[in-house]
């Protein structure tokens, strides 16, 4: 298995997830899934601005994601995958190719509808339900924002605020 | 007593310029520790605290984690310390004291930090579309108030540490010669560990050498 | 179009502060709309309009502190050539990630830790402490200020393809040579330490210098459980040192 971090992060690609998980996995190459930005060129080349050059970056809509993967976890590269939020990750986790990985919920912000979690997350109740449905599919969830934090539990995000 | 508002003072200085303004590294341990011992009319020794806390500071980098020790005013505090209680002139004992007072006061200097950005929440966020005075006043509101948390901070601390650095430092037995080395050895070895974060002595094996090279020269002329 | 002088270096003292204001709703999003404030004034005469435009930029946000300029004067643009909102707020959105990433490897990782060693080395060499700290100071900021300035500047002309620009600039490629520069420094600082000992204090015997050299080569593989290994290290020193004088 070649993912080595499947992770949702608003942010997608930034600080945390270059320096911090980048320097202990060391990725070969940043897989974005998301459907409007794999068609918009101006902002994956904002995104990609801070991928050093020995690192490729690319973002991909969910239904080349689905084809792509079984490729890229049997692929001796590095990947890791970023979504920014988690209904894209349930969308890719459909097709099933997401059974018995660990999905990485790394920042979620504040925003209308939804309540804090924890420092770095913020859900609303039907993104708890989506996380409740994409564990009940046999996907481990926990959060964690860089390697050396605690790894929270999906049953501390999920419980009613 | 002036030197106790100065320390005050230079501490909401130092607390502000680590995060909210100006970032200008005054916070930095070495210039913090410098000219807290400069109030107390003993920049050399506040200097050499700051060196001290100085290379324990240099991995850590604010890339997002919870919290960061906040070094700074942890300094503030170590050096005023110091400059209240220790002994004329540089006192190895009393210099590890003072470095392990701060490296625990800058753990509870996090925990103020994560107060303040909780207590900016609570006055900011009901701002879903704040008009633009308010935001004005409200952003002035919260770095006023992340001065007065590095001031009260740091005037604590000092004191603190001054109280505790004065009752423990009379029973320091070990001889300065071999704290000194000792100190000197835990700072060498702390300056190393920073090697890492400059893409590895492997990659870099080139000025990683040259730079050994270079300081044990520098070294060998100033020693006599 | 240019932006006035005076909007220019209002901005760009609020810039300092960008981080004042620093909360876990919005991260720095309150400091952003404070320090864009004096641009939108001038754009939006109208009260009404003023708090709406602020409001949109109140949003969560987060850069590096000495790139924010860059993220202003890019919104600036955006704002000025009467870009929707929509856009706006998708590439502030993009922005964000990539000025923390930039920040963080060429200041908080590059140019910090190799102006610190740098002051710490000339101390240790024999320079009076108010050089050491002052060189510091001057030197650093020269850096800071600069950046800070280029950005707005950047951002201001390049607008939404700021990203473009920024791709064959000097500072993608300053981080090989930062990383190479402060390598040759930590190194020298080390051996230097090693050799000579704290500022002020008597000199480490060649024994204790050889230990130090074993320490650290040790603690370079340790990474981040290093500066708990030291810390132990003092707490041990403490407890050694207040033992011998209460036994004796």
């Amino acid at each position: 298995m070649s993912v080595i971090l499947y992770r949702v992060d608003e942010r997608l690609i930034h600080g945390q997830v270059m320096v911090g998980w980048g320097a202990r996995l060391r990725p070969d190459r940043i897989v974005v899934v998301d459907d409007e930005l794999a068609s918009s060129q101006w902002e994956q080349e904002l995104y990609s601005m801070g991928v050093p050059d020995e690192m490729e970056a690319e973002f991909v809509p969910v239904d080349e994601a689905i084809e792509r993967l079984p490729d890229w976890q049997s692929n001796p590269e590095r990947v890791m995958l970023l979504t920014r939020d988690i209904a894209t990750m349930r969308r890719t986790a459909r097709s099933g190719l997401l059974h018995g990985q660990r999905v990485n919920i790394g920042g979620i912000h504040h925003a209308p509808g939804r309540t804090r979690v924890l420092r770095y997350v913020f859900l609303s109740e039907a993104e708890r339900e989506e996380l409740r449905e994409l564990s009940s599919e046999g996907v481990r969830i926990t959060a964690r924002d860089l390697p050396g934090a605690r790894e929270v539990p999906l049953e501390e995000l999920v419980r009613a605020s | 007593m002036t030197g106790w508002l100065g320390v005050a003072l230079w501490g909401g200085i130092v607390g502000s310029d680590s995060t909210s303004f100006p970032q200008v590294m005054v916070s930095r341990p070495l210039v913090a520790g410098a000219v807290t011992g400069l109030i107390f009319g003993r920049p050399l020794e506040g200097a050499v605290v700051g060196f001290l806390v100085e290379v324990f500071s240099l991995t850590t980098l604010p890339i997002g984690a919870a919290r960061y020790p906040e070094s700074g005013t942890a300094t503030v505090a170590a050096a005023a310390a110091y400059s209240a209680v220790a002994p004329a002139g540089l006192d190895p004992g009393y210099l590890v004291l003072a470095l392990a007072f701060a490296l625990a006061w800058e753990r509870l200097g996090s925990v103020t930090v994560v107060l303040q950005r909780r207590a900016n929440g609570r006055m900011l966020i009901r701002a879903t579309a704040m008009a633009a005075g308010k935001l004005e006043r409200r952003h002035l509101a919260a770095m006023t108030l992340d001065f007065l948390r590095g001031a009260a901070l740091c005037l604590l601390g000092g004191l603190s540490g001054a109280l505790l650095i004065g009752l423990v430092g009379p029973l320091w037995g070990l001889d300065s010669g071999p704290t000194a080395a000792l100190l000197a050895v835990l700072a060498a070895a702390m300056v190393g560990t920073s090697l890492p974060l400059f893409s590895g002595p492997v990659k870099n094996w080139l000025p990683v050498l040259a730079g050994a090279a270079a300081g044990i020269l520098v070294a060998m002329a100033l020693l006599p | 179009m240019t932006m006035d002088r005076s909007v220019w270096w209002a901005v760009l003292a609020r810039s300092l502060a960008v981080q004042g204001s620093w909360n876990y709703e919005t991260l720095t999003g309150t400091g952003f709309g404070f320090a864009i404030l004096p641009a939108l004034r001038r754009l939006y005469p109208d009260p009404a309009a003023l708090d709406a435009a602020v409001g949109r930029h109140e949003t969560p946000f987060n850069s590096h502190p000495y790139l924010a300029p860059l993220a202003l004067g890019a919104v600036i643009r955006l704002e000025l050539d009467g870009e929707p909102p929509e856009v706006i707020n998708r590439f502030k959105a993009a922005l964000r990630g990539s000025l923390g990433t930039l920040g963080d490897q060429l200041v908080w990782a590059g140019w910090r830790p190799l102006c610190v060693l740098a002051a710490l080395a000339l101390m240790v060499a024999g320079a009076p402490w108010y050089v050491a700290v002052l060189a510091f100071l001057v030197v650093y900021n020269i850096g800071h200020l600069a950046l800070m300035m280029w950005g707005l500047s950047v951002g201001f002309s390049e607008g939404r393809y700021v990203a473009e620009r920024l791709r064959g600039s000097v500072v993608r490629h300053t981080h090989g040579r930062l990383m190479k520069a402060a390598a040759f420094v930590a190194s020298l600082t080390f051996a230097l330490v090693a050799v000579a000992g704290v500022p002020g204090l008597a000199a480490p015997t060649s024994t204790m210098a050889t230990v130090a050299l074993v320490g650290a080569v040790a603690g370079a593989g340790w990474g981040e459980r290093a500066r708990r290994v030291g810390f132990a290290a003092v707490a041990v020193l403490v407890l050694i040192g207040v033992l011998a004088g209460t036994m004796v």
